[in-house]
């Protein structure tokens, strides 16, 4: 079934557009999930917590792509969740990501931080516009989807040693176009 | 910065950046799959090998959102398949189907022998329509006898197995529609008509799709009429720049060929007019407000001043054939480029009559006692009044230069305009790229999912907002300042109590009462984006806001509106108006309905 057709079911609200967009999207949902909660009871929370946001939220909005607006609902409440079980210790793969990141990331704390974590989503965007499409996408779904680097690298048909190094130097860019938008020193 | 923060600013992106991460091994990955099979095959089978290799290239490895389909059956098992190729490769459909029950998915039983079918290939970029043939494929009396139950049908480029499919919903119920035709009853303004073309405005029908054949006969006995006249007849012009300002919610301006009976205005259908028109609220079936029509009042002919040459030139108006000076009292407005003349007496004769042949196009039009009125003060104020001449102005660009902020801010229509030095610590996020043109904001924004899913919670922005929209390539914008003073003399006002809840993202974040909103101009290769203050308030209390900010005046209804009496407003606020295309659009328009009745 086609996206459009999923979304006229939630239209109708016809309980057969939970069913349909667990058939399509279910097992993406699943694995962003688990990619962050490494949890399988949990990931099977957030995906219904997803389901019943989409169901609240659709209608009055028409998503388009479908599967962007319900990844980015369920990763968001995964998201929410494993802040909220951050005293656990740390296992998943978002764990290490996060990591990767923190290291690339970390900015001055000044009154200004919170301004910068403002501004962050827009310079990523811009950042992420300035990579060829390749880096682009290993990129958002190391950090976005939380996919390991074994993942990627099937999909890839990489090395997973090529993806880490791939993924190195993404972020030496990052790093030094943040500097240079005066974001980090 | 916490890593908290840093996985909230990750999470933030694009939705277009997780869209292509999502979407981007979906092709490498088939192609693989089917680099395995093939190898196999190739094993037992060279040749096979070789002929597949070659199928490989020539079909398409689309995406599944590459391509648009959708399916009609028009009776006697054929069905019209409407196929778009949004993709850059020709597409190459099999003469192979599948059709399924809707409601348990299983495969409706076949006799096995394929449909027929026309040419199935699809050129890039393009919309073809193609005829299926079923009858000799399933029992066509069976599918139609199911009534209760839709069917999908699937399509593929390269066998079900190996190749891609695509789905879409088809019902075989045989509609029974014929379509209805109305008697004119006001009929007197027709006299002046040119008697060979009467006939055709002496009944109508709300179907837009049945007014095609009719006109297009009309169009022959114009240009007959016309070229038997000689002269110079001077078309209207079409330039949209010169606009009538409506300056209130409960006007509509739709640009058409064809009036609201569904008759042609001009001499034929390149011909376009921009009648000044009341929107009425309409119901549907279970008696909800749905939205609303619209009744042209006055009617607007534009004419360029450098194509008319002589008083005794032509124009041709709604079957009347007016030399330019039989059209002098008609005259609204004139300036060096451009004279309108207002031509609603060759639409109707009396106003009641006249609304009353409207309803009897639309079941579903709500109208009392309470819309009369409005619709009759609307045309008293203006009937005859300069002002109706005076609210031409020309707007200050076309859809094709590039926009600016300072462009938005021109174009505030619903209140004090801000200065580029108001918005410069939000203009934020410059860059060149895309391809969209629009505004948007938080729980209106379509094209990015920072809205929020709550639906009783909205956000209300303090400093200015933007009222809808991007759809499409249309620019669809309202724009308000509103500042602390304003929110805080709300509050007063309201005896609202300070944040009484709190705001959930889409993000699944549950954020306190004072919010940071997005906003976006694109505009070709020109983006600006950035963000703003804002607080959250629930559903009520966004409506009371905007009543108050809008409504707070009591002339508003009086003079702006042509209502008696102050009524809330409707049940959903959405004001789409195009400064570009000189249209404009609002509904729900329950306003004039007594609330919550």
């Amino acid at each position: 079934m086609d996206d459009n057709q999923i979304v006229a079911l939630f239209y109708a609200r016809s309980e057969q557009a939970i069913v349909e967009l667990s058939n399509k999207y279910g097992k993406l949902c699943i694995s962003i999930v688990h990619n962050i909660l490494n949890d399988t009871q949990d990931a099977e929370e957030c995906v219904n917590d997803a389901y019943l946001g989409a169901w609240n939220s659709i209608p009055p909005h028409k998503p388009n792509p479908l599967s962007t607006y319900i990844c980015r609902i369920v990763r968001n409440l995964s998201i929410a969740k494993y802040h909220a079980n951050s005293a656990q210790k740390r296992n998943s793969q978002y764990d290490v990501a996060l990591d990767e990141l923190e290291n690339c990331l970390s900015s001055p704390a000044t009154v200004e931080s919170a301004l910068s974590a403002r501004e962050l989503p827009r310079l990523l965007d811009r950042f992420l516009d300035s990579l060829d499409v390749h880096s682009r996408v290993i990129f958002v779904r190391r950090y976005w989807y939380g996919d390991s680097i074994q993942d990627i690298a099937a999909k890839c048909r990489l090395r997973s040693n090529t993806v880490s190094v791939q993924l190195s130097r993404t972020r030496d860019k990052l790093r030094k176009f943040l500097s240079k938008e005066g974001y980090i020193l | 910065m916490t890593r908290q923060d840093i996985s909230l600013s990750v999470g933030n992106i694009s939705p277009q950046h997780i869209q292509e991460a999502e979407t981007y091994f979906e092709g490498r990955h088939l192609s693989h799959i089917r680099f395995r099979k093939i190898g196999l095959i190739a094993a037992v089978v060279s040749c096979f090998l070789l002929l597949s290799a070659f199928a490989f290239s020539i079909f398409s490895t689309l995406s599944g959102d590459s391509l648009v389909m959708n399916a009609q059956y028009s009776g006697d098992g054929i069905v019209w398949l409407e196929i778009t190729n949004q993709s850059d490769k020709e597409l190459k459909l099999q003469p192979i189907m599948k059709l399924y029950y809707y409601s348990t998915q299983e495969l409706v039983e076949s006799t096995g022998e394929e449909p027929y079918v026309d040419d199935l290939s699809i050129p890039a970029k393009a919309t073809k329509k193609i005829r299926l043939d079923l009858r000799r494929t399933y029992d066509i009396e069976a599918l139609e006898n199911n009534k209760n139950d839709f069917f999908y049908l699937q399509m593929t480029n390269d066998g079900f197995t190996l190749g891609q499919t695509w789905s879409c919903m088809v019902s075989f119920v045989v509609s029974d529609y014929v379509t209805p035709y109305y008697e004119l009853t006001d009929v007197k303004h027709l006299d002046s008509v040119l008697p060979s073309l009467q006939a055709y405005y002496h009944n109508f029908t709300p179907d837009i799709f049945a007014r095609w054949p009719d006109a297009f006969s009309y169009m022959e006995l114009v240009e007959a009429e016309l070229s038997k006249a000689g002269g110079n007849i001077v078309r209207p012009t079409n330039d949209y720049r010169l606009c009538w300002d409506s300056y209130n919610w409960m006007v509509s301006l739709f640009s058409s060929s064809f009036d609201a009976y569904n008759k042609l205005m001009g001499r034929d259908d390149t011909e376009n007019f921009t009648p000044i028109s009341v929107s009425v609220p309409c119901l549907s079936d279970d008696g909800e407000f749905k939205g609303g029509w619209y009744i042209p009042i006055f009617f607007p002919y534009k004419y360029a001043v450098a194509d008319i040459q002589s008083p005794q030139d032509y124009a041709f108006v709604r079957g009347n054939l007016l030399t330019f000076e039989q059209m002098e009292p008609y005259k609204i407005y004139e300036d060096e480029q451009y004279v309108i003349y207002e031509m609603h007496e060759f639409f109707y004769t009396d106003l009641r009559t006249y609304v009353e042949d409207m309803l009897l196009q639309r079941d579903d039009m709500y109208f009392n006692d309470e819309i009369w009125r409005r619709i009759e003060n609307f045309y008293n104020y203006f009937n005859g009044n300069p002002e109706l001449g005076e609210r031409f102005q020309y707007q200050p660009f076309r859809h094709d230069e590039p926009m600016s902020i300072d462009t938005v801010m021109e174009l505030s229509k619903l209140g004090t305009a801000l200065t580029v030095e108001d918005l410069s610590p939000y203009l934020r996020g410059h860059r060149d790229a895309g391809n969209r043109y629009g505004v948007g904001m938080s729980s209106t924004i379509d094209d990015d999912y920072e809205f929020f899913y709550s639906k009783n919670m909205d956000g209300t922005p303090i400093g200015f907002f933007l009222i809808h929209i991007p759809t499409g390539d249309r620019l669809q914008i309202g724009i308000a300042d509103v500042d602390d003073t304003d929110v805080a003399a709300f509050v007063a006002a309201h005896s609202k109590p300070e944040p009484r809840c709190q705001c959930a993202y889409t993000d699944g974040f549950y954020h306190g009462w004072q919010l940071t909103l997005d906003w976006l101009i694109e505009n070709g290769n020109h983006i600006e984006r950035g963000d703003f203050d804002g607080a959250c308030r629930t559903e009520p209390d966004k409506e009371d806001y905007y009543h108050y900010r809008f409504i707070i005046d009591d002339n508003f209804f009086v003079y702006h509106c042509w209502s008696e009496s102050r009524h809330e407003w409707g049940y959903v606020l959405v004001h789409k108006p195009s400064y570009d295309e000189c249209w404009l659009e609002t509904e729900d328009i329950a306003a004039f309905i007594e609330a919550h009745q």
